[in-house]
């Protein structure tokens, strides 16, 4: 192994940084890396997505920041609690704070290098424009309904998934690695059998605070917590970056759509191929991305349908736009509890709405006239309205569907400016 | 009763007034009425316009031929405005005893009809959703009623709450009897400490120093006639 002293100090870097381990340090010339491929290169590149920053995802993440991948995401709406002691790489002057940027701020700390992110929020307040770039998302997150709506937000911007569990009584760990690379790929939903339906209408967690969800104890309230040991969660957590290196680095068999179980008691390993479920509850599609030359604001729905390939007005009059984290509001409220026409996109936690002109408040979207996508047909002359006079003046994601194709136009930088709830 | 919100010109495609009279048919059996023209003319120009993927498209139309066949065997329901673009959406007015109150201290006076905005998004399919999300009484703007948001708090949607959950998949024309048979106080949730419901606490509090109120009618929404 080399030593890191005999390599001298590089002008123009502090004593401080170099006293720093580098990687290679520590890397093995790996056996199974094909020729022509640079592993330093590769780690480098790696981008990582972890959704659930627990005692799983919190493992993977420091796993990888050691590994000085180039860049990490976290992504937790939770904070720690006093259980979370016994289960995750954490102390107690965590308890309090928030899962994400608390273990943000160690990874940063381990790998200087390492451009982190945390994302203190909801997966579904995350743009999904965020999740494309990444060379793989993880998945460890305490409920069915999060993998579910991690596995389509994966398949349509085509990025690999990998999900990491543990099963603490029968001390086992379970990893599947979903390629994302076709609409065939298997998603999680696509084994979800009638339990997990049930498990998730019930919208059941598990949490170490206690499982949550009317299954929990029969009476929709909290029940036992999940138990698990710190030794078998790290063993998740660890499983989960290494695969993710695998993966990167191409090395030993194939992953994709594969199913990895571990169980502590026998010590051995099942790898198992994952299919797709024709009878998944969840749709399969793939997104075509297309980044738009210029500002997306300032261009007009019409060059948007014109761009997707629709040209002729009764092929268009059914195509369905979609802003993220917009929605077109057709009627509003005030206080003075008339409803009155808006017809513009509104920021979904954003600025408010014009005035009223006969009570000068503030008017709110009506919920049954806001919606989440609009059809060609009802945008009428606004389909030639740049979408900033149209009140989207910040959007930097727009889909366009039609016959369950749709055409994904993005704004979004190489280098991603932090938004609300961002902590760089 | 208020005027009610103006339809917007480019919310639906215009529908012909179909109204409802027909006997012979139960609520269980809603998919096997046959629509007359009126009716299925309706449901021949909205369903063209129905997107999504396939099994959210049959959903959406067969729940538009329920909806239809239940406005033509029912005399209560009048279809306003049908749109399955995306989420399934349609206004109808519903004849029933609406209790309504201007301002925060005038007597309750009981309007003969509501309309009603019901928004059945894909997701409700597949996992329970509160059960705010589903209607909105667009008319009258003056509901006073322990389930429904009040008109006057912004942000003044007047959202009907038919409990802390709803199941999910559940059939959009169960939706439209619960809300018959919650603003006609048939049933009514207004326990403050059981907060599951009570979107406006004044009326819940109003409510229940004033039990003979409750309920407006005892009316099931088919008449025994059209039970029959």
């Amino acid at each position: 192994m080399t030593n890191p002293s005999s390599m001298g100090q590089t002008p123009g870097i502090t004593r401080r940084a170099t006293a720093r381990a580098r990687r290679v340090d520590r890397l093995p010339e790996l056996f199974g890396l094909k020729p022509g491929l640079n592993a330093e290169r590769l780690l480098d590149e790696l981008s990582v997505m972890l959704v659930g920053v627990g005692s799983v995802g919190a493992t993977a993440a420091l796993s990888l920041a050691r590994l000085h991948v180039g860049r990490l995401v976290l992504v937790d709406r939770g904070q720690f609690k006093p259980a979370s002691l016994l289960t995750q790489p954490v102390g107690e002057e965590s308890v309090g704070e928030p899962k994400a940027s608390h273990i943000a701020g160690w990874c940063r700390r381990i790998s200087p290098r390492t451009k982190v992110e945390a994302f203190d929020d909801p997966l579904q307040e995350i743009p999904i424009s965020r999740m494309a770039g990444h060379q793989m998302v993880i998945g460890a997150g305490d409920n069915l309904t999060l993998a579910r709506d991690l596995g389509q937000r994966c398949l349509r911007v085509g990025v690999p998934l990998l999900t990491a569990a543990v099963y603490g009584a029968s001390l086992t760990v379970q990893t599947k690695v979903f390629a994302g690379d076709a609409v065939d790929s298997p998603c999680p939903a696509c084994s979800f059998g009638a339990m997990e339906r049930r498990m998730m209408e019930e919208e059941q967690l598990w949490s170490c605070e206690g499982a949550r969800g009317p299954a929990a104890n029969g009476q929709g309230g909290i029940g036992d917590a999940t138990m698990s040991l710190r030794p078998l969660c790290a063993v998740a957590g660890e499983m989960a970056a290494l695969l993710a290196v695998r993966w990167q680095l191409q090395l030993g068999a194939s992953l994709a759509n594969t199913m990895t179980e571990f169980s502590g008691y026998t010590w051995r390993t099942f790898v198992t191929p994952l299919r797709r479920n024709p009878a998944c509850v969840c749709h399969h599609e793939r997104w075509q991305r297309i980044e738009w030359p210029r500002p997306l604001a300032d261009s007009t729905p019409q060059e948007l349908l014109e761009a997707h390939g629709l040209r002729a007005r009764a092929t268009t009059s059914a195509a369905l736009f979609a802003l993220d984290r917009h929605r077109w509001v057709e009627r509003g409220l005030c206080r003075c509890a008339e409803s009155v026409p808006v017809q513009r996109f509104v920021e979904i936690s954003g600025k408010r709405l014009p005035q009223c002109r006969r009570c000068r408040r503030e008017i709110q979207p009506q919920p049954f006239y806001s919606h989440e996508s609009i059809n060609a047909e009802r945008l009428g002359t606004a389909l030639h309205e740049p979408l900033r006079r149209l009140g989207a003046a910040a959007v930097r994601d727009v889909t366009v569907t039609q016959d369950e194709r749709t055409t994904w136009y993005t704004n979004h930088p190489a280098e991603p400016r932090p938004t609300k709830g961002s902590r760089p | 009763m208020n005027p009610l919100p103006s339809r917007s010109p480019k919310a639906s495609p215009a529908l012909p007034q179909a109204r409802g009279g027909e006997s012979a048919h139960n609520l269980s059996t809603l998919h096997e009425v046959e629509l007359r023209p009126e009716y299925r003319r309706i449901l021949e120009q909205v369903a063209p316009g129905a997107a999504g993927p396939e099994p959210w498209r049959r959903r959406k139309l067969a729940a538009a031929h329920e909806l239809l066949a239940l406005a033509q065997i029912s005399q209560r329901l009048l279809i306003q405005m049908l749109d399955l673009t995306e989420a399934f959406r349609t206004a109808f007015t519903l004849q029933m005893p609406v209790p309504c109150r201007d301002g925060e201290t005038g007597p309750l006076r009981v309007a003969p009809a509501a309309v009603l905005g019901l928004t059945y998004r894909q997701e409700a399919m597949l996992s329970a959703q509160p059960g705010y999300s589903f209607i909105e009484i667009l008319g009258p703007r003056n509901v006073f009623h322990a389930n429904v948001a009040s008109s006057s708090q912004p942000p003044g949607a007047q959202l009907l709450c038919l409990g802390p959950k709803l199941p999910p998949n559940i059939q959009l024309v169960d939706l439209v009897l619960m809300a018959y048979t919650a603003i006609s106080l048939q049933t009514i949730q207004f326990s403050l400490v059981d907060p599951a419901g009570v979107l406006n606490p004044a009326a819940a509090r109003w409510f229940q120093a004033n039990p003979s109120h409750i309920p407006l009618t005892r009316d099931p929404f088919l008449s025994p006639k059209e039970a029959a």
